[in-house]
């Protein structure tokens, strides 16, 4: 693109507003300091407008739009417009204006490439990312972005509003619709990091895999109800237990060893000021045992505790795991 | 699967050996002068795996023939030493790591029987013992169908007294070897599991009944044979299937023909897990209770793999109980909570086997 398009002064009531078609961020926000800038200073840097054939439909400056709407002084705004035939250009206008401010959310960068998609493909989108989106994006990861457009309305809104994370989402358009369905709703319920929400995903459905039952029917296992209806203000708690009754299902035998270790070192290191520190998953048999001291004395009492340690039945129980 | 295409390096002068191979295989070469072009035909296909066990490349080996078994860190290995004669396999398991450890994989052979010959004379000629095996990157007798080379080996091997060759397979490609001279130095063997596992995981690969069927003729005509157990797969009701293997075994053969028998639970590197979920979507092979063990390959969890040992291994000492049974990779631990005693000092594993080998090959026992 080589030229400007012109500024002029349009009607308010011509402008679009329910065509959304190239909105790039949906939270609205606040609107009251654009608005008192706008009253104050003006409309320093216009909205941009597509002349369709049904009327002016925004491109950008949706929020500026609404702000000047609100202020209810003028029934005209200057908007840079686009001619008819630039749908195209529109839509890399839009995703520019947007990346070119900011680094665009999950959510928003999975909306402008589904909105790109419409006028080129991933490669071409890949081609020109760099001046569309103001970093380079590979084809693949493009491609995957267009899968998680294509994933059901509610993940979408999970996205947006930070409660599925981008990696976990293009995990899940590997999956059937019934697996999608009951994850997005574990989802919707708990609060989890991408890391731990792929976990979720992975230990779902190798569990379902392995026992060759469906997600639905894991999903409708008493267990795992009972944390997800659990009554608790903290979905990030209840995202973890959601994450170890899974866990569980899914490594029986490691983590019930996990579970009678960690009584065993309770009871073991009860009153005491030492840190046992065991092998991972059990498969080294080097333990260690740590503790801090200030003074000699610090030290020689420490080494008492450890030596009054070594005939602890728990300290047995745990070496014989 | 079958070998649909013969792919030959251009700089190989035809000869007796590839003579064999084309006229067994009633297919016409098409000639290349770089390798890249055949990994290229193979990494453009939609399944390269796939595409790899159908394509035949014969080329000379250009690395060393003969290799130390490359092991893996923290877990004790018995000091094998790798006879490298060809590359990946034309059976497809769901299990078998080669679909991860070459990139890409390629069904190689390698021509020139001189050339092994000549590294092997090497060997021979020393004071020490050798356990010598061809199925470290490949199956030994998917070969012998197609290639002398496995024949080759047996006489080759029969006239020395200090390296066993070991062909290890889980075909029942015997036929070619069975009345060759092969003066007790080579021994058979067969990689076991149990008819489930077999049926679900290891496709193109022969029925248990008859590895041991093809065990007994081999039994038959004075071979010493070994059977290794790997990988052993964890699954409800594993333990009596692998019982049964172990019953069925010895219900084949006596155990006075058997060298040694191996016992190793499947481990993988992390790569290979989405190649089985891609190429094998029905296996649950890789969903059992894996752990990251200290070498990065993924292994059961421990107290689940020395269950499963120690059932094994109470049951094959009671059917042989002076049949050498033995770990690959596994850590002190599992040894002694499971055989009673653990090889700890360097080359220790080796020596026991060493014995085992001089004891049931009549190798020159004064190199012990």
């Amino acid at each position: 693109m080589t030229s400007f398009n012109p500024v002029r002064s349009i009607s308010l009531t011509d402008i679009r507003l329910d065509d959304t078609r190239f909105q790039i961020t949906v939270k609205e926000g606040n609107l009251s300091s654009l608005t008192l800038s706008i009253k104050t200073m003006g409309l320093i840097c216009p909205p941009t407008v597509w002349a369709a054939d049904t009327g002016f439909v925004p491109v950008s400056g949706f929020r500026r739009i609404q702000a000047v709407l609100s202020l209810s002084e003028t029934e005209k705004i200057d908007c840079r417009i686009m001619p008819a035939d630039a749908e195209m250009a529109c839509a890399m206008q839009a995703v520019a204006d947007n990346a070119f401010a900011r680094e665009l959310s999950p959510a928003e960068l999975v909306r402008a490439v589904k909105l790109l998609n419409r006028f080129m493909d991933p490669a071409q989108m890949a081609g020109q990312s760099l001046s569309i989106f103001n970093r380079q994006l590979n084809q693949g990861f493009i491609a995957s972005l267009l899968a998680v457009s294509a994933l059901p309305p509610e993940a979408m809104i999970l996205l947006e509003n930070g409660s599925l994370g981008l990696k976990p989402a293009r995990r899940l358009t590997g999956y059937d619709k019934e697996t999608i369905d009951v994850l997005i709703t574990i989802f919707s319920r708990i609060k989890a990091s991408s890391g731990k929400q792929l976990d979720i995903i992975t230990c779902l459905t190798e569990v379902c895999k392995k026992e060759h039952i469906s997600p639905g029917t894991l999903f409708d296992e008493n267990g795992l109800q009972a944390v997800l209806k659990k009554d608790t203000k903290d979905p990030g708690q209840k995202g973890d237990q959601v994450r170890h009754y899974l866990s569980r299902r899914r490594f029986p035998n490691l983590e019930l060893t996990r579970q009678t270790i960690k009584s065993r070192l309770g009871r073991l290191l009860s009153g005491k000021s030492l840190r046992i520190h065991l092998p991972e998953n059990f498969e080294s048999t080097v333990y260690g045992v740590s503790f801090d001291f200030t003074t000699l004395d610090e030290f020689k009492n420490q080494a008492q505790v450890l030596t009054s340690m070594a005939d602890h039945p728990d300290l047995k129980g745990i070496l014989e795991r | 699967m079958t070998i649909k295409q013969v792919v030959m390096d251009s700089s190989l002068e035809v000869c007796q050996e590839i003579d064999e191979i084309l006229f067994r295989l009633s297919l016409k070469p098409e000639t290349v002068a770089d390798p890249r072009m055949v990994y290229d035909r193979i990494n453009q296909a939609e399944d390269p795996i796939s595409e790899a066990k159908s394509l035949l490349y014969i080329t000379r080996n250009k690395g060393a023939v003969v290799r130390p078994c490359p092991g893996t860190s923290h877990y004790t290995c018995c000091d094998y030493t790798i006879l490298h004669t060809g590359t990946f396999c034309t059976m497809d398991c769901a299990y078998c790591i080669l679909q991860a450890y070459f990139h890409p994989p390629i069904l190689q052979y390698f021509a020139g029987l001189d050339q092994i010959k000549q590294s092997l004379t090497h060997l021979f000629s020393q004071n020490r013992i050798f356990r010598i095996g061809t199925g470290e990157y490949t199956d030994s007798l998917i070969w012998e169908r197609f290639t002398p080379g496995p024949r080759f080996l047996v006489n080759l091997f029969a006239k020395q007294s200090n390296c066993l060759l070991e062909l290890k397979t889980k075909t029942v490609n015997v036929e070619s070897l069975l009345n060759l001279d092969h003066n007790r130095k080579t021994v058979l063997a067969w990689s076991v599991n149990t008819p489930a596992i077999i049926g679900s995981e290891e496709k193109g690969a022969t029925r248990l009944e008859t590895r041991l069927k093809a065990a007994k003729r081999c039994e038959a005509k004075g071979y010493p044979l070994a059977f290794h157990f790997d990988p052993l797969v964890l699954y409800d009701g594993c333990e009596a299937d692998y019982a049964g293997v172990v019953h069925d075994i010895f219900s084949h053969v006596r155990p006075e023909s058997i060298v040694w028998i191996s016992l190793g639970s499947f481990r993988f590197m992390p790569a290979l897990k989405s190649i089985i979920e891609k190429r094998f979507p029905s296996s649950t092979i890789c969903y059992g209770e894996f752990i990251l063990g200290l070498d990065n390959k993924m292994r059961y969890f421990k107290p689940l793999r020395i269950q499963l040992y120690q059932k094994l291994v109470t049951l094959i000492q009671e059917y042989a109980p002076n049949v050498r049974v033995y770990f690959c990779m596994e850590d002190q631990e599992v040894w002694e909570k499971t055989l009673g005693f653990f090889p700890k000092e360097k080359g220790e594993l080796g020596h026991l086997l060493d014995r085992s080998a001089v004891s049931y090959c009549r190798l020159n026992p004064d190199l012990l």
